[in-house]
């Protein structure tokens, strides 16, 4: 986590100099590994509102959840993809 | 569009988010799920759920997996707390499945209610009462993946004028992320390209530049430039190229990454069915860098940049006028043109992601179009040969512990290669794809039909080919021209046999047009099979008694496949 947190703070500090000279245009600067993956980190929205809710993938689990929790379980049921991360 | 609209419309609200944290155990499923349950107690639950869902939605089940209510779309903001607390009430009434409880459903809560779904006797059964999976059984709502599989996971934003991203997350046309997965297959082919190219700069392999781009677009899953159910897209350029740069990360190469792409999208002439009109225009620059060891993309890290114009409306004139969470089903008015950035990053799926070494996976980048793809779906995808992958059968044909698990790595290959034919189709006229499918459907079951001679016996061969003919039923009388002759099939029957089937396949293109439209495969999929039955009945009839006879010896002790 110590290395996680670290490596994530360096790759900040190289987005802010990299989106300072960033163009929508073909690239001109630096495409070192780090360089990228900062770039690549700061489109990233640090906190997203539909993100706050911890959807289960188990029912399995969720039902024992309701059990224990005497909560009813609410079942979110879609044709598209997961909702993690991912489009939908 | 449901799951994209629900979550920019409903999800994102922080009194819902709050309130969902505080009363309700949320859990989110894909439809294809429910809708193809295993033959298990889990599957069971699933079953019971599927039967009153209005093809997907939001519901609440009680703590025995009974549903207390369904809902697809709301009044207004307000009326999502309301079910909410309506739902709650319902959950004090029938906490579990102690009581029958039907399930209540709305399309629109609290002013659209629809017909109930009565409770279930369940056979007398009690519901049953799971904790969990057992240790070293995996959940089937998490897919594993061979190991090697890279997983990319996307961010786009759009930006404002001064090329700052814009400051809302919520809607995917302004902040989107996404995921996807590159097979083993297609990591295969760059380190091909990379090794052929010898140092020299080499053209990226055509399947994995267009996966890049199938996924760097903003707005929802609809709106794909290279084609969704409900529209028609094309990539109009596609040219990324690669050079060896030397030593990546530890043995690795790394390969820098220059391209360019333009795709365009846009719904078809026709009414799908919900009035959706859209075009969408992506034009990106990219740049990256990949590494590679011993064939394996070890990091993938790639920048693009460039513009887009997306706009999303209905030919209903009230769409405009409702609110978000009244037309989840159609999503909201979008006219967006805009400078874009998007970030792809990707390593290989954790270990715990990875399916043990011989045993079946569910198989990269399954997504949603590939829900639970297993021996049912391939069997009737792919033909009846394919009918030996199934459990039922393997059991009927007692099959050897080699013989097993020559038969469960052929279907890991088999299920990984289908998925990255289907992925190769993305963007292709629906004749293209008929044309594509119907080749590769030859080509599988030759291919087939080879390894099995090489690991089956004659006995089973002879066995599998009878529970081949029961898949098929009387079709085959005129598939297998072998069979017509043993039956003395005349030329007159087979004329009328012809002319049922004709009939049939009639009936079975207007309702793959339909989905070629946009209709719901889960509403269509049942009534292909109504026809199909219907037909092979009106083929049986044409029959001899003698012939029928002799059809049913051929045919062999009947196994039951059906769940």
């Amino acid at each position: 986590m110590k290395i996680a947190t670290v490596a994530g703070s360096v790759a900040l500090l190289l987005a802010g100099i990299v989106w300072a000279q960033e163009t929508t245009g073909p690239s001109t600067h630096d495409q070192s590994p780090a360089a990228l993956q900062a770039e690549i980190e700061l489109l990233k929205a640090p906190r997203v509102a539909w993100r706050q809710i911890a959807w289960k993938t188990c029912l399995l689990e969720a039902l024992k959840e309701s059990r224990d929790k005497k909560k009813p379980v609410l079942l979110w049921a879609f044709i598209d993809r997961p909702v993690d991360d991912a489009r939908c | 569009m449901f799951a994209g609209a629900a979550r920019e419309a409903v999800f994102s609200q922080p009194e819902v988010v709050r309130r969902v944290h505080a009363d309700f155990v949320p859990v989110a499923l894909n439809v294809g799920l429910l809708g193809n349950p295993s033959d298990d107690e889990e599957g069971r639950l699933y079953r019971d759920i599927n039967r009153s869902n209005p093809a997907q939605g939001i519901c609440v089940v009680n703590s025995s997996g009974k549903v207390l209510a369904w809902v697809v779309g709301f009044d207004d903001d307000k009326s999502v707390l309301a079910f909410f607390d309506y739902a709650h009430d319902r959950f004090a009434e029938y906490p579990d499945a102690e009581r029958p409880v039907a399930a209540e459903r709305y399309l629109k809560f609290p002013s659209g209610r629809v017909e109930d779904v009565a409770d279930i006797a369940d056979s007398g059964k009690a519901p049953p009462v799971i904790d969990g999976h057992a240790d070293g059984e995996n959940c089937p709502a998490k897919p594993l993946f061979p190991r090697g599989t890279v997983r990319a996971r996307v961010f786009g934003r759009a930006l404002d004028e001064q090329g700052q991203p814009v400051a809302d997350t919520v809607r995917q046309e302004h902040y989107v992320e996404d995921r996807f997965h590159v097979s083993l297959a297609m990591q295969d082919s760059l380190a091909k390209a990379l090794a052929d190219a010898r140092g020299k700069r080499f053209r990226i392999p055509h399947n994995l530049a267009r996966l890049l781009v199938s996924h760097a677009y903003l707005g929802q899953l609809d709106v794909n430039p290279l084609g969704s159910p409900g529209g028609q897209g094309s990539l109009k350029r596609s040219e990324f190229w690669g050079q060896e740069l030397g030593e990546g990360t530890g043995a690795s190469v790394q390969i820098r990454v220059e391209g360019q792409s333009e795709a365009a999208g846009r719904n078809f002439d026709r009414d799908v069915g919900d009035g959706r009109l859209w075009q969408h225009e992506v034009e990106l620059d990219w740049e990256g860098l990949i590494d590679v060891q011993e064939g394996r993309i070890t990091r993938l890290l790639l920048l693009a940049r460039g513009s887009e114009r997306l706009q999303w409306g209905n030919r209903d004139e009230r769409f405009s006028a409702q609110a978000d969470v009244e037309r989840l089903l159609l999503g909201h008015p979008i006219d967006l043109a805009c400078k874009v950035r998007f970030g792809l990053i990707g390593e290989p799926i954790a270990d715990d992601e990875a399916a043990a070494e011989g045993s079946p996976h569910t198989g990269a980048d399954l997504d949603a179009r590939f829900p639970g793809l297993g021996p049912a779906q391939l069997t009737q995808a792919l033909g009846p040969t394919f009918v030996v992958f199934h459990d039922r059968v393997q059991r009927d044909l007692k099959l050897s512990p080699d013989q097993e698990s020559a038969l469960g790595e052929r279907l890991q290959a088999t299920i990984q290669d289908v998925m990255q034919f289907f992925q190769s189709l993305d963007g292709l006229e629906p004749e293209a794809r008929e044309r594509e499918l119907g080749s590769y459907r030859g080509k599988s079951q030759a291919e087939l039909a080879v390894f099995l001679q090489g690991t089956l016996n004659d006995a089973q061969l002879a066995r599998l080919r009878q529970l081949e003919l029961q898949q098929q039923g009387p079709f085959a009388l005129l598939a297998r021209p072998d069979l017509g002759r043993e039956l003395k099939i005349t030329p007159q029957q087979r004329e009328r046999l012809m002319a049922v089937v004709q009939e049939m396949q009639a009936e079975i293109d207007a309702l793959v047009h339909e989905v070629q439209s946009g209709g719901n495969p889960q509403d269509i999929g049942p009534k292909v099979m109504k026809v199909r039955e219907r037909h092979e009945g009106k083929l049986h009839a044409l029959l001899t008694d003698a012939q029928k006879r002799q059809w049913k010896e051929i045919l062999g002790e009947e196994l039951d496949l059906d769940d």
